[in-house]
């Protein structure tokens, strides 16, 4: 299998679309890593791996597979199954490559951050900073998250190329994968994690108002498993979760279980990527290629 | 006779529509097998199947005696190139690349050949010209270069012919005996170009409607299409002393019919028929092509049918 992942990254490397969205990508992150970092002070707090970053980072995951899928528009597939590799083999080759490709770029989006503190701030006193703070925790939290939610975008464009083998099918059913995950993040997501039973608030008379919440489910209520689990898969939710943590440091984090919930996600992205590529193979194996 | 792609039952349905049906075809080793049959008869999906790229919905296929339902199908497989209905390859890679890319692919370290092959089929000197600024017959060529990477034992080609100029088609036919005779290699071809098929194939595969009509090979194809004369007679012992005699070779079809061979001249034995009472009830001579044996065969399926 050596061989096909060397083959799909030199079709990666000749690939101008490819140069382009990266290039493109890097000017982005450039920028918001510096633009956040200017307003470092104004938020006390990690605003370096920020949304747009996170925002980027998963379109590579999704383009990525994509050229590598390009083999369909081209017959090489056809090729690589006649140079006696299995449809497995093809399927979970092409995964690896994008999946590289884009844990790469993350990995990169989080040196450029740190590379940006330590232009800003000096390498003395940005390790100082760094060993003494308490953000440090919340900062390795996130790039595994990172890391994790990239990997399902990742196996969801590569499921959807390899299943559909052509791109403007894929790009549509993306965006209704896109789609389905909004409409859940909007409609179920309160009740996977609303955790406060009644609000309370002070009115204009300075009384005291306590309301229920709609939202809430009680923790031994069946539902609530449901609403959680879907909540854990739901990698759409997950990217509207980060801004949450911006601002937020150790204490933050505990307090508002953020910890808890940013490691369910974790394991829901980890789950969500067996799932789909397991379902992606079992129809691309049995799929009639042209 | 050893053969290195041989199915038995061979059936491949999309969904409700059945494409394949029983299909038995037997491809012996180093010859160059003639796919024959009209649009719609399966014979692209049947290379589709033997390639891997579709798996058969019943039946079973062997490649150098390895069956479909073996693990080792796989690797065997790696000993066959095929182009099947377009050229697989690299639209912005050159030439040269897309070589590169098929020898990565079949795990050969070096890049020794790429040049020879290339040069072999004529795109020795299309430098970095990215293979989608190709011409369709450039493709068809750069395409046969590509499965001749890792020296395959066997070539499964689809309307090879297809897109190219006279000169092209030339080329084409003689690359294609030229490997055949001097490497050994197996070739599997399917065209609608019946008088070019009929330059090359040693063996012929006849599909209708997704099951083999005939499977003959050229000498076969050759003594049934060579000039001959129908003769129907009233007493078929008698001709064929008259035919002997004469040296005519000839086969009885029935008890009145004789076919003789090559040039025959029905004047020169009517004084013996006429001495031993045999009576000449029709004659009809045919001088028959690989496309008019391929319209008589079909036609009879019409009117079987």
């Amino acid at each position: 299998m050596g061989n096909l992942i060397r083959a799909n990254f030199r079709t990666l490397r000749s690939n101008r679309l490819l140069l382009i969205c990266i290039v493109i990508f890097v000017f982005i992150i450039a920028s918001d890593v510096s633009f956040f970092w200017d307003l470092r002070d104004k938020y006390d707090s990690l605003n370096v791996l920020t949304n747009s970053s996170m925002t980027v980072v998963i379109a590579v995951g999704c383009i990525v597979p994509f050229i590598v899928g390009a083999d369909f528009e081209g017959g090489m597939i056809r090729n690589k199954i006649m140079a006696g590799y299995s449809k497995f083999q093809i399927y979970i080759a092409s995964f690896i490559t994008s999946l590289v490709v884009t844990e790469i770029f993350t990995i990169f989006t989080v040196v450029m951050s740190v590379k940006e503190i330590v232009d800003s701030v000096g390498v003395s006193r940005f390790v100082r900073w760094f060993g003494d703070s308490n953000y440090k925790a919340v900062f390795v939290h996130i790039i595994i998250w990172y890391l994790a939610i990239c990997l399902a975008y990742t196996a969801l464009s590569t499921a959807l190329i390899m299943i559909s083998e052509n791109k403007a099918i894929s790009i549509v059913g993306l965006i209704s994968v896109v789609l389905v995950f909004s409409i859940t993040t909007g409609s179920l997501r309160r009740f996977a994690t609303d955790t406060e039973k009644e609000f309370v608030s002070i009115n204009e008379q300075n009384e005291l108002i306590i309301e229920p919440n709609p939202y809430y489910v009680a923790p031994d209520d069946p539902m609530k498993k449901v609403y959680v689990t879907i909540d854990s898969l739901d990698v759409v939710g997950q990217v509207v979760f980060t801004p949450e943590q911006e601002g937020c440091d150790e204490n933050d984090m505990n307090d508002k279980g953020h910890y808890e919930l940013s490691s369910r996600y974790a394991l829901g992205s980890v789950a969500m990527t067996i799932l789909v590529t397991a379902l992606g193979l079992v129809v691309f194996k049995r799929r009639n290629l042209k | 006779m050893e053969y290195i792609i041989e199915t038995n039952n061979l059936c491949k349905n999309y969904m409700k529509n059945k494409v394949l049906k029983n299909l038995n075809v037997h491809v012996p080793k180093g010859s160059i097998y003639g796919l024959v049959g009209k649009n719609g008869a399966g014979k692209s999906t049947f290379m589709r199947v033997i390639c891997g790229v579709q798996d058969a919905t019943s039946g079973e296929y062997k490649i150098y005696g390895v069956s479909n339902n073996d693990s080792k199908i796989n690797k065997t497989r790696s000993r066959i190139g095929a182009v099947i209905e377009t050229v697989s390859m690299y639209p912005g890679m050159s030439a040269k690349e897309n070589m590169k890319q098929q020898y990565r692919l079949l795990g050969i370290p070096s890049w020794d050949g790429i040049d020879e092959l290339l040069e072999l089929v004529g795109l020795g000197d299309t430098g970095k010209k990215k293979a989608k600024n190709f011409s369709l017959g450039m493709r068809q060529r750069l395409g046969l270069a590509m499965t001749l990477a890792g020296s395959p034992d066997c070539i499964i080609l689809d309307e090879p012919m297809n897109g190219l100029d006279p000169e092209g088609i030339i080329e084409m036919r003689e690359t294609i005996i030229k490997l055949n005779k001097e490497k050994d290699i197996t070739f599997i071809i399917s065209s609608h170009i019946l008088d070019e098929l009929s330059k090359v194939a040693t063996h012929y595969g006849f599909i209708d409607d997704g099951h083999l009509v005939e499977e003959i090979s050229s000498d076969e194809i050759e003594k049934k299409c060579r000039k001959s004369s129908c003769l129907e007679v009233s007493d078929v012992k008698s001709m064929t002393k008259i035919l002997e005699d004469k040296g005519h070779e000839y086969s009885v079809d029935s008890e009145t019919k004789i076919t003789v061979f090559d040039e025959f001249d029905i004047n020169g034995v009517l004084p013996e028929m006429i001495e031993k009472k045999c009576k000449l009830i029709s004659v009809t001579s045919s001088n028959e092509s690989l496309e008019s044996y391929y319209l008589n065969l079909f036609g009879e399926i019409k009117k079987e049918v």
